[in-house]
Formats: structure tokens, sequence, C-alpha cells
């Protein structure tokens, strides 16, 4: 064996040439399959950092008409627990803020609200002092805080007296009580910033509420009780709540789904996409080594004949040659690594939002090569150097054996080349249809009207939480203030406020009333989303109103309550009217006994994006954030969020909107500040990533397939070089030879769009989740991508053509 | 009768210079040869005497370094790749020593092939093809692949090749070089019986027994013109 290791450098030294073509092409399908299976790896294999994470579960509730599980109410959440036996524990999280002040700077956090059951569930021990408690759970004993990693290195300086010292957190003294080691985040998907965790504590008014969903629950299940199991007991706890608490729960189901698909499920078919795009990669370069090799077996026959009749076996042969073969994939498969070392920072700093949590790749801070890896790139290097070793090998010995008892082989080894060509073509058109479609679809998006004009908006959010200003008319006061003060700043047009900013912040919904129309039957209601603004927000995002006013200065408490409603709500709750018709009509929060105010509609204006950027706003009433009525019905807010329109760029405003909030009060951090086209660039940063990805490989894959084409018509001039010098000689003009070549190329050519054509109308139905407007079997890119890729074909069949056209005949009617 | 007949091919002073790293080899040093029409002629000389590059030169494969080279009436030594390509094609017919026939064609298609590059009907080409091949006597195998022929039937499918296009003049480069004794023979005498029928042949041997077979035998040697013979009728 190692003779034959010692032959194979010593051959692959001999021809330089050769082996720098196929060391580069190797590094770079197997770098790519390795910085991609990286983050496979990193994100679809590998278990969550918890105990036994294949155990735990997401329970959430399910609307049985259809859309996404959400979150659950308390009481709802005490019964599951209550009821359930598959479980051996059961938590409920909530998203909580709060400001740290207390020690400069004042820094608004991102938290979560937990059942004490959580930390036993995750199976994560502190790495300084303890988790949370049961009794902590109670109103009264619930200041205490268990911070990540980060936020003690940060704030505290890793120091570890600060377990028993206390932190102000929304005003309030909070004990810490334990550090979470560095490795630990939670939750893994929804609120993937939060920095500490805080006791879940319910007042009974709340622990009794069947509304007012904000619960996300996390479950363990009992040893050997599987998620059908637990699903099927669930089932029947919904529908006993349902008979129970009909109001609340008709229609109701739960979702319970395993944490790993929760936290990846979205993601899942786009990295398979991604890991499938450059598998195929590797395929068409194992397809063009092995046409080199053949192209150099066909060198090497005479070499191979010798041995043969000096009694080497075929075995022996083939061995040495696939030794060969071999340590070139090995060389192939460490410039690889290489180049994947280099690129997975790369794909990393692609990942990476300017702060969108809910639309980063999850797992994103855990993504690394491990030795899972390595072994990877180790068996697809080995694989591959079989993969593209093995016919060659076979057919030069064949060849060589044949060739010494005086015939030919050469019209069985065109016909491997061409297949080689054949199947490189129809690989490189399912990935280029599988780019273009997913480009389509990107360039559909980036169509989209968000409802709002992106350019040189700024948006920063102010807590106020914990401060002077926590409480109504401080609150409203100081925001008051800050606006005129933004308003005044020099490049400012015009600022507004609003709770939550569309595509980067939340989304709250709420039961609503329309004034004459029928209560709703049990188990259904008429929902919208809420947001509060300020006058202005409409001319701030550049908004469109299709009929009525903006909020002015005069809508305050005193005035008669009003309201701001959508084109969806319009559409949904009032299908025969005008925009115009709608003004007047009136409308509150909350179910139409509840004793909120009703509010005039004021205005209707065209849907603005809500939470995602490629689903269809949902109905939404604005409501004018200086009247009161809200404020009962939602709790006052704890933050605000700054729009800023300015005359030019608007980052350069940062600075100054951060300097008029320090001088209202200094303690009042301002965070999330971004840009509008920052938001909508983390919004879509999925599918650019994806269509980026896609596109480089398909890229990649069609100027392999290219160079495959190049080298075998390459092959075939040099081998017909005096087939050639006879056809000149017998007047052949140049054309005549250039459209032999040419002609050449088209039979693997069009067996591999046949090819490539059928794969891709089968196979991109698999890309249809990922797509945004347009079919898997776009008949557009269907009907582009062939002529495309045949003139690419045209080209690289072109140069050996025009080389062929060109020889000497008097040299090559000399060619052996 | 001989001094009536009508020049057809006439070189002056064809001298072949090739410059390889700064070294010039002479391969033709000031050549002067007239060839009539219907002319039998032998060309003859030790290897490396400049045979086959006078006879590349004839066959408009290659050019001339200096001199004139007139074919018919008209002088061709400057002419584009394209027009020297298409009085390949018309007026010259090339015998080979290794005959070179295209593996992957049949014998019809081989001897078709030049008629192809004139854009000649295919009925006008069938009809040439069959003529060319009843000359060589090889009608019976046109659809055999030339590795089912001996050699000597190569040769002959390759004479029929060159014979098909009705050229000026049929250029031979050691015909029978590749040969058995019997099958060069065979051969020769195709070359004499074309040449009985008016046929114009230049060819290249280094064997004094087939060049007696010409009219007239030029010697080369180094590039020179040393001896010209007339063979007695």
């Amino acid at each position: 064996m190692w003779n034959d290791i010692r032959i194979g450098i010593r051959a692959l030294l001999r021809y330089p040439g050769f082996t720098a073509v196929a060391v580069l092409t190797l590094a770079l399908a197997i770098g790519a399959n390795t910085a991609i299976f990286t983050v496979v790896n990193s994100v679809l294999l590998r278990p969550l950092r918890y105990q036994e994470p294949e155990r735990i579960a997401v329970l959430l509730d399910q609307n049985l008409r259809g859309g996404d599980p959400g979150p659950v109410s308390p009481a709802n959440f005490a019964d599951w627990r209550k009821q359930s036996q598959s479980f051996e524990h059961m938590a409920a999280t909530e998203m909580w803020g709060a400001t740290l002040t207390g020690q400069d700077p004042a820094e608004s956090l991102n938290g979560l609200r937990v059942s004490a059951s959580l930390f036993p569930i995750l199976g994560v021990n502190p790495a300084l002092g303890r988790v949370l408690r049961e009794e902590e759970e109670e109103p009264g004993r619930h200041r205490v805080v268990v911070l990540s990693h980060g936020l003690w290195q940060r704030r505290f300086g890793g120091d570890a007296a600060t377990v028993g010292a206390t932190m102000r957190l929304n005003g309030e003294a909070y004990t810490v009580v334990g550090v979470m080691p560095p490795e630990f985040h939670f939750p893994p998907f929804w609120a993937t910033q939060a920095e500490m965790w805080v006791p879940l504590a319910f007042d009974p008014e709340r622990a009794a509420s069947r509304g007012g969903n904000s619960l996300r629950v996390f479950a363990r299940l009992k040893a050997g009780v599987s998620l059908r199991q637990a699903r099927a007991e669930m089932t029947a706890i919904a529908q006993r709540l349902e008979r129970a608490y009909p109001d609340a729960n008709t229609g109701r189901g739960i979702s319970v789904e395993g944490l790993h698909d929760k936290v990846v499920g979205n993601v899942r078919r786009a990295l398979q996409v991604l890991l499938a795009a450059v598998g195929l990669v590797l395929l068409i370069a194992c397809a063009n080594l092995a046409n080199l090799l053949l192209s150099r077996a066909a060198g090497r026959r005479k070499e191979i004949a010798v041995r043969i009749a000096l009694g080497a076996s075929r075995i022996r042969l083939v061995r040495q040659l696939l030794t060969e073969s071999a340590l070139l994939a090995l060389l192939g498969g460490g410039a690889g690594l290489l180049l994947a070392v280099w690129g997975t920072p790369a794909l990393l700093a692609l990942l990476a939002t300017h702060g969108g949590a809910r639309t980063a790749m999850p797992r994103l801070q855990e993504i690394s090569m491990d030795g899972r890896v390595l072994l990877f790139t180790l068996a697809a290097s080995l694989l591959t150097g079989v993969l593209f070793g093995l016919a060659p090998a076979l057919h030069a010995v064949r060849s060589a054996a044949v060739q010494s008892r005086g015939t030919s082989a050469d019209r069985r080894s065109g016909r491997l080349r061409n297949a080689l060509v054949s199947a490189e073509f129809a690989l490189a058109l399912l990935l280029l249809i599988s780019a273009v479609l997913m480009i389509r679809s990107f360039h559909r998006l980036q169509q989209v009207d968000p409802g709002f004009r992106v350019e040189n908006v700024l948006a920063a959010q102010v807590s106020v939480r914990g401060s002077a200003f926590a409480e109504g008319p401080a609150q409203m006061n100081l925001f008051r203030q800050l606006l005129a003060r933004v308003e005044a700043l020099p490049g400012v047009r015009s600022a507004a406020l609003v709770n939550h900013l569309p595509l980067a912040g939340d989304l709250w919904g709420a039961t609503v009333s329309i004034e004459g129309r029928p209560e709703p039957a049990p188990g259904e209601r008429l929902a919208a989303a809420y947001r509060v603004i300020t006058p202005d927000y409409f001319r701030t995002m550049g908004g469109t109103l299709l009929s009525g006013r903006d909020f002015t200065q005069a809508d305050t408490d005193g005035a008669p309550p009003v309201a701001i409603v959508n084109e969806a709500m319009l559409r949904r709750y009032w299908p025969s009217l005008t925009p115009s018709d709608v003004l007047g009509k009136r409308v509150k929060l909350g179910a139409s006994g509840s004793p909120n105010p009703w509010s005039s509609v004021v205005g209707v204006v065209k849907n603005i994006k809500q939470m995602q950027w490629a689903v269809e706003a949902y109905p939404e009433i604005y409501l004018s954030y200086f009247q009161q009525p809200w404020h009962e019905f939602g709790g006052t807010p704890g933050y605000m969020t700054v729009v800023v329109r300015a005359a030019a760029r608007p980052e350069n405003l940062a600075a100054a909107l951060r300097g008029e909030v320090a001088s209202l009060d200094r303690n009042l951090p301002v965070s999330e500040a971004a840009t509008l086209e920052q938001v909508v660039a983390d919004a879509v940063h999925q599918p650019r990533f994806h269509t980026l990805l896609l596109n480089l490989f398909s890229w990649l894959a069609v100027g392999l397939a290219a160079l495959g084409l190049y080298g075998v018509l390459s092959f075939a001039v040099t081998a017909r070089l005096k087939e050639f010098g006879i056809r000149m000689a017998l007047g052949a003009q140049r054309a005549n030879v250039l459209r032999l070549v040419m002609r050449q190329s088209i039979p693997p050519l069009l067996i591999g769009l046949a090819a490539g054509l059928t794969a891709a109308f089968v196979l991109t139905r698999l890309l249809s989740g990922l797509l945004y407007g347009v079919e898997a079997t776009d008949p557009w890119t269907f009907g582009s991508v062939p002529p495309f890729l045949t003139a690419v074909a045209a080209l690289a069949a072109w140069i050996p053509a025009r080389r062929a056209s060109k020889i000497d005949p008097v040299r090559a009617l000399q060619e052996e | 009768m001989e001094e009536t007949r009508k020049s057809l091919l006439r070189l002056d002073a064809v001298t072949k210079v090739f410059v390889t790293d700064e070294v010039e080899t002479h391969a033709l040093a000031g050549i002067h040869m007239d060839l009539k029409a219907g002319e039998y002629v032998s060309i003859s000389g030790p290897s490396g005497c400049g045979k086959s590059t006078l006879l590349a030169i004839l066959g408009l494969l290659d050019s001339p370094s200096h001199g004139s080279y007139v074919l018919g009436e008209r002088p061709v030594q400057g002419l584009k790749h394209s027009e020297r390509a298409r009085i390949r094609n018309r007026e010259i017919g090339f015998i080979f020593q290794a005959f070179n026939l295209i593996g992957d064609l049949t014998v019809y298609e081989n001897v078709e092939l030049p008629l192809t590059y004139r854009g000649m009907p295919g009925a006008e080409r069938k009809k040439r093809v069959m003529e060319a091949l009843e000359k060589v006597g090889m009608v019976h195998r046109v659809k055999h692949y030339p590795s089912q022929l001996s050699g000597g039937q190569q040769q002959r499918v390759a004479v029929a090749r060159a014979l098909g296009g009705d050229p000026l003049i049929l250029l031979a480069d050691e015909p029978t070089g590749n040969l058995d004794s019997a099958n060069g023979e065979a051969v020769m005498d195709l070359l004499r019986e074309l040449h009985r029928n008016g046929s114009t042949i230049c060819m290249v041997t280094h064997d004094p027994r087939y060049a007696k077979h010409a009219d007239r035998t030029i010697h080369l040697f180094d590039g020179r013109i040393v001896q010209e013979t007339v063979e007695a009728a």
C-alpha cells in the first residue's frame, strides 16, 4: 500500500497542471460542502445544549381552523399542568423587558419570566449560585433574577460576588441568585436575545384569566412517553377545556412539538436545499475529475499495457489508480477544509442581521466546526476519490488490456465521457433553475409594497420602565417633549411615536367589537392587531391615508376617542363599504360588553406590513397614544419607539436622538436604533441568504459543467487532430471543422438538458415553501434557463472547436 | 509530342525555411519544377531530403518561404486559407502513406467526404463515389469501416477518395509505404492504370522500383533537385 502511495504521489507531481486543476476543483466543491455542513450540523443535527433535549416539548395554543400555534392563557396553562400525565415538568414563559438602572449606563434588557420548573426541564446547572425556586413564583417573593453569562460579564465584570447582590430592574431591587454557564441560551427560538430570567408570578386575577394569551409552555416528557402519546393526552385535555370553558376554548387545540423541531422547523427545508445544492456541485466536480482522469488514462494506456505485460493483475492496477485518485481527493479535501475554515466566518457574517432576532438563523451563536464536520470532510473526500476514480481506473485498465490485443476502446471511452458531461449539464441545469426560481422569488419579495417608504427613516426604542416617567401623564409629557425636541433637530422632517415598529417590534392582538355588528358565535371572535401611535406617524413612515384624517394634537384625553383602521380591517369587517363609508363607524378593544369606550373611525390607511414581510397584513386598529382608553386596556407601555424621517441619511441622527433623550433623563435607555432600510433588510434576511448561496453554488455548477464540456471537447480535439488534418487536406474549410467539433457537443448537451429539465420539474417542488409569488414550475424560468445554459455550452465548445479549426494540417497529418 | 502538352504546375525558385529556436533549416532550396498535364512524375531521395515538404507545398498544405507556384494558370503561393482549401478540394487529390481514412466513416462516406465540402448535391455525390469505387474495385465494400479492410483495400479506398473529386492532379506520398509487396504492386498498378487513362500524378517514393513506374523521376538531396531521370517508354 505504501508503495502505491509513493507511486501515486510521484504520478501527481509528474502532472502538476492536472494535479492543480483537480485539487482546486475539489477544494471548491468540498469546501462549499464543508461550510454548509458546518451550518447544517450546528443547526439541524447537533442536539440542543440541554439535558436529553429530545425529551423537551413546546406546547402552544392551536386554533383548529388553521394558523400557526400561539401563546396560551395563564388559566389554561394551569389546567394543562394539572391534568397532564405525560410530562415530568411543565413550565410557562413570558417575554419580559426591563431597564437596568443604578449603574451607568442605563440599559434596556431583554429577559423572560419563567416558571421555576423550567430549569429542571432544561437540565442545565448554573455556573454560579442557583436557579429559581418554586416559592419565588409567589408575588412579593419574585424579585430574584438569574443572569446569563454574557450579561454577568458585560455589566458585572464577571465578579463572583454578583450572586447575592441586588440590581435595579424597572426601578425595583432584584437579588441575583445565579449565573448560567456561557453556552446556555434560552429560549432557542422566538425571544432569542433573553439575558435574564425572573420568576413568573401571577396575581390571582391574572392567574385565573383565560384571555391575554402571552405564555409559551415548555415541558419534559416522562421517560418512555412519546410525543405522539403526549399529543393524544393533550388533545383530550383540550376537549375537556372546551367543554368546561367554551367561551375561551371552543375550536382550540393544543400543539405539542419537539423543541428541536420548533427551533429549526422554519429553516430545515432551506438548509436541506442548500446541502443538496452543494452535494450536486460535488457530484459535478466528480464528473469533471472523472473526465480528466479518463483523458489522462488515455495518455497512460501504454504505461498500463506495459504493467499488464509485466504481470500486474487488474485489481493491482485499479488499486494503484484508485490510490492516486484518493490522494487527489485528500489533497482537495484538505484544501477544501481550509477554504471552509475561511469561508464559515464569511457565512456567519452573511447570516448576521442588524438586530432582528426574529429573522435570524436559529442557533446562530452555536455554529462552529466540530469533530463531526471533520469526519464529514474526510468521508466526503474519500468517497469523492472513489466516485471520480473508480470508473476511469476500471476503464483505463480495461482499455489498456484491449489495446494490447490490437483493437481500440476509444468509442466506449467517448460514450463514458459524453455521459459524464450529460450528467454535469443535467445537475447544473437543476441547480440553475432552482437558483433562478429563488432569484425571481426574492425579486418579487423585494417588490412587495410594505405600505411605508423605507428611505431616510430612523427608529429607536426609548424605555421608561422603572423611571419617573413610567406612568400616565408623566410619560405622555416626556414623550411630547422628546418629540418636540427631535422635530427641532436639523435635518428632521417629521417625528412620531409607535409602540411597536412594523417588522421589528412585537404585534399585539385583541378581541375587538364593531358597533352594530351581531355578537359572534361562541368560540368565534372579531380580532385585530392594534398599534398605538402619535400624530404624524403615517407621514413619518410614508404611509398612505386612503380616507379621513391622521390623528392630531387635539386627539387627547378630553376629546372623543378616535381610531384609524387599515385596509385589511375594512375588507374583513366592512367588505361592502368604501374607505370613505367607514368614517364615523365605531370600534372598541375588547368584547362589546367591556367597559372600554367606543372609538370613532376617523381614517383608513393602506396596509402596513406587521410581523413578517411576506405575510399579508391582518386587520389593524391604530389608536392615539395621547388618549387614555387603550392604556386602561393594554397597560401603560414601558417603552415607545421614536420614528424620525430625515432629509438625508438618517443614521447621522442616532447620536442626536440619544442626546435629546439623555437631556431629558440620562437613565432612559435608547436601544434598537436602526434605519427602516436595516429593518427591511432583516425582514428578508433569510430568503436573501438562501438566494445568494444557491446562486453562488449554481454558478459554480455552471462553471464546472462548462469546464467539463470544454475538457471533453479539448480531449476529443487532441485525439482527432489527425482526422482534422485529413479533412483539411481534402479541402475542409476552417468553418467545416469548427462546426464538426461544435456538433459533437450537441448530443451530451441535449441529453443533459432533457434529464435536467425532468429532474427540475420534479425536484423544484421541494422549493415551494421557500418561494414567494413564483410557482416551482415557473414557465419563464423553465423556458429561459436551458437556452442560457446552451449558450454557455456553446462558448465552452467554441474554444476547443476554434483550436481545431486553426490546426496546421501538415503537422496534424504527422500525428501518430 | 511531350513539348506540346500544357504545363499544369510550375515552381520557380521555391524555398522553404523552417525556423525553430533561432535555428534555420532549409528544407527546400531553389526548386524549379514543371509538371505537364497527364504526366506521371515521381520524386525520390533519402529521408529528410525535402520530398514531403515539396509535396505539402504542391498540395497547398504548406506555403513556400520564397519563390512562385503556379497551378493551372494562376499563382497560388499567396492565397488565403479558405481559397487554398477550396483548391485542395477541387483540384488536388491526396493519397497518403498511412491511407488516412477516417475510422468512424464507412468506405462510402470516406470517399464522399471531399465532395460534401463542395456542397455537391447528394445524387451527384453518389454517382461520383460509386464511379470512383468502381475504378478501384471496391464497390462491394461500400458499407464497411476502414478497420474491416486490409491495408491494400484501405489504400484503394484512399485512391478512390482522391479520384472522386476529379482533380487536376493526384499527389501520392509513399503510397506503398505501409503495404506488403503484393499490395504495393497492386496499388502501383492502379496508379499506372489511372495514368494511362489521363490522370496527372506526382508521387513521392524512396523505393527505386516504384519510381520507375513514373515517366520522369526527380531526385532530391538536401532540398535541391540534383537529378532528373526520364524513364524509357
